[in-house]
């Protein structure tokens, strides 16, 4: 394959989408995880531009799933770029915390172990599998982190299961920097900012702003995730207007 | 006073409980029967299985145990002893953890399971705090580092922190922030 290749995880909306598509246009041979049955954005994409952007079932909580996504992404390609860890569970409702009377339910623990293996777990298990496709190519792993992750910055009093999932993303790739920095990887650790949720349409949730529009953080991600830094010795998290946020 | 420790059954929550004692603090494993001053969560192992790094081979079920260890039970039992703490004098809440967990800091190649599972309650610790800190409870976060100094680390979970306390090393808010530090007395940070 000519082309740089790049595997984004999550792409059937949102983020993940829009910044497939801007990898797209950026020349990049796309493959798309696909993980929701009913969005049929990442489909058309892949219709209107066959063998350029391919769609890979992908649910990161299955290793199974992610060694099928590997050997099905070998069938077209010895050789991933960049890959781009986005796919997240921020479902199930307020993340627990207890209310005045400290009666009720401080964790629910189904719940949060799932924001783990998906949005923590399942972007190491990728790395992981990908690893034998990167080995000659831009060597570039990116992940989509959030500002909850950040402990220091952490103000929320209430809700502590997907922000708890991001500080685990953001140690998970601490030790991948470890391991893999003296290897030639790079690394980019990326708050989006806050972003509305597409709809099924391509719709958008909340009041129109095009700073919320998922579009917007992906316009500015893919130069962030294909581009040089001076410091790549350096693990950092950077959000979507270019500051590092402390850990 | 009392303490409930979530586990007493390991070396360090041993001879931490029987420091407690000689400070005059009672140690209790089971449901409390009575209200209670402090909770400590002892669970700081690394596991067995849980030295593996990336080229090795990553065991899901290793980190997602040490999710379970660190984080969901302890919180889980917080949960039901909450209401006990609710009515004691001193409202504290204490977990062992590492510095290898230390986001900024750790070097590490392997120990994903201890290393994300401690940092993930870390950031809990810290929205919790958030919250019951505003209620007049107060947290301890620390590094037993080699096990070895239990009677340091009984000391930093007993007495206060702030000028109020008498303590003039710390500043006047230390009491009010959430740090990790360990037995040599140095934050650690996030
Ligand atoms: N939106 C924000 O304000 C915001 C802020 C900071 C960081 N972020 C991060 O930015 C990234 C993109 O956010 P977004 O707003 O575009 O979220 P999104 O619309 O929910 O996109 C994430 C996608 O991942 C999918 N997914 C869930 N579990 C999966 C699994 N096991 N395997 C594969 N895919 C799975 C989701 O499907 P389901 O919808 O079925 O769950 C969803 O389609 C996420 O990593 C998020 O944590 C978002």
């Amino acid at each position: 394959m000519a082309s740089k290749t790049v595997l984004v995880t999550g792409a059937d909306r949102g983020f993940g989408l829009r910044v497939a598509q801007e990898f797209l246009r950026g020349g990049y041979t796309v493959f798309a995880g696909k993980f929701l049955d009913g969005f049929e954005l990442i489909d058309r994409e892949a219709e209107a531009n066959p063998g350029r952007f391919i769609t890979v079932r992908l649910d990161v909580e299955s290793r199974d799933s992610i060694l099928a996504m590997r050997d099905e992404v070998a069938r077209h390609t010895d050789r991933i770029d960049v890959f781009v860890s986005n796919a997240a569970f921020m479902g199930g409702g307020p993340g627990g915390m207890p209310p005045p009377d400290l009666k009720e339910s401080l964790i629910d623990v189904p719940l949060a172990e799932k924001s783990v293996r998906v949005n923590a777990l399942g972007a190491l298990l990728c790395t992981e599998a990908l690893l034998p496709l990167m080995q000659t190519g831009m060597k570039r792993l990116c992940y989509v982190s959030s500002e909850v992750a950040s402990i220091n910055q952490m103000m929320r009093d209430n809700g502590f299961r997907y922000p708890m999932s991001k500080t685990a993303l953001n140690m998970a790739v601490r030790m991948l920097h470890n391991s893999l920095h003296g290897e030639g990887f790079t690394f980019r650790l990326y708050h989006p900012g806050p972003m509305r949720r597409m709809a099924s349409d391509g719709g958008l949730s909340g009041e129109a702003d095009p700073k919320t529009d998922p579009s917007y953080s992906a316009g500015l991600a893919f130069p962030f995730f294909t581009g040089d830094r001076p410091d790549e010795d350096r693990l950092v998290m950077v959000d979507f207007l270019g500051y590092v946020w402390p850990f | 006073m009392v303490a409930y420790f979530t586990d007493i059954s390991s070396g360090f929550a041993v001879r931490l409980a029987d420091e407690f004692e000689k400070s005059g603090v009672a140690v209790t494993g089971g449901v409390p029967n009575g209200p209670v001053d402090l909770f400590v969560s002892t669970e700081n192992e690394r596991a067995k299985n849980d030295f593996f790094s990336v080229s090795s081979g990553i065991d899901p079920d290793a980190i997602m145990d040490a999710v379970r260890r660190h984080v969901s039970e302890p919180l889980k039992k917080l949960e039901e002893v909450l209401p006990y703490l609710e009515r004691g004098g001193l409202k504290r809440i204490c977990f062992l953890s590492g510095a290898s967990a230390s986001v900024n800091m750790n070097a590490e190649t392997s120990g994903y399971g201890y290393n994300m599972s401690k940092a993930a309650l870390h950031n809990a610790l810290m929205i919790i705090k958030n919250r019951l800190g505003k209620e007049g409870y107060t947290f301890r976060l620390y590094d037993p580092m080699a096990n070895s100094l239990p009677h340091t680390a009984a000391d930093y979970f007993l007495k206060g922190l702030g000028k109020q306390h008498g303590n003039e090393i710390y500043g006047q808010n230390e009491e009010r922030r959430l740090t990790l530090r360990d037995a040599l007395g140095r934050e650690w940070p996030w």
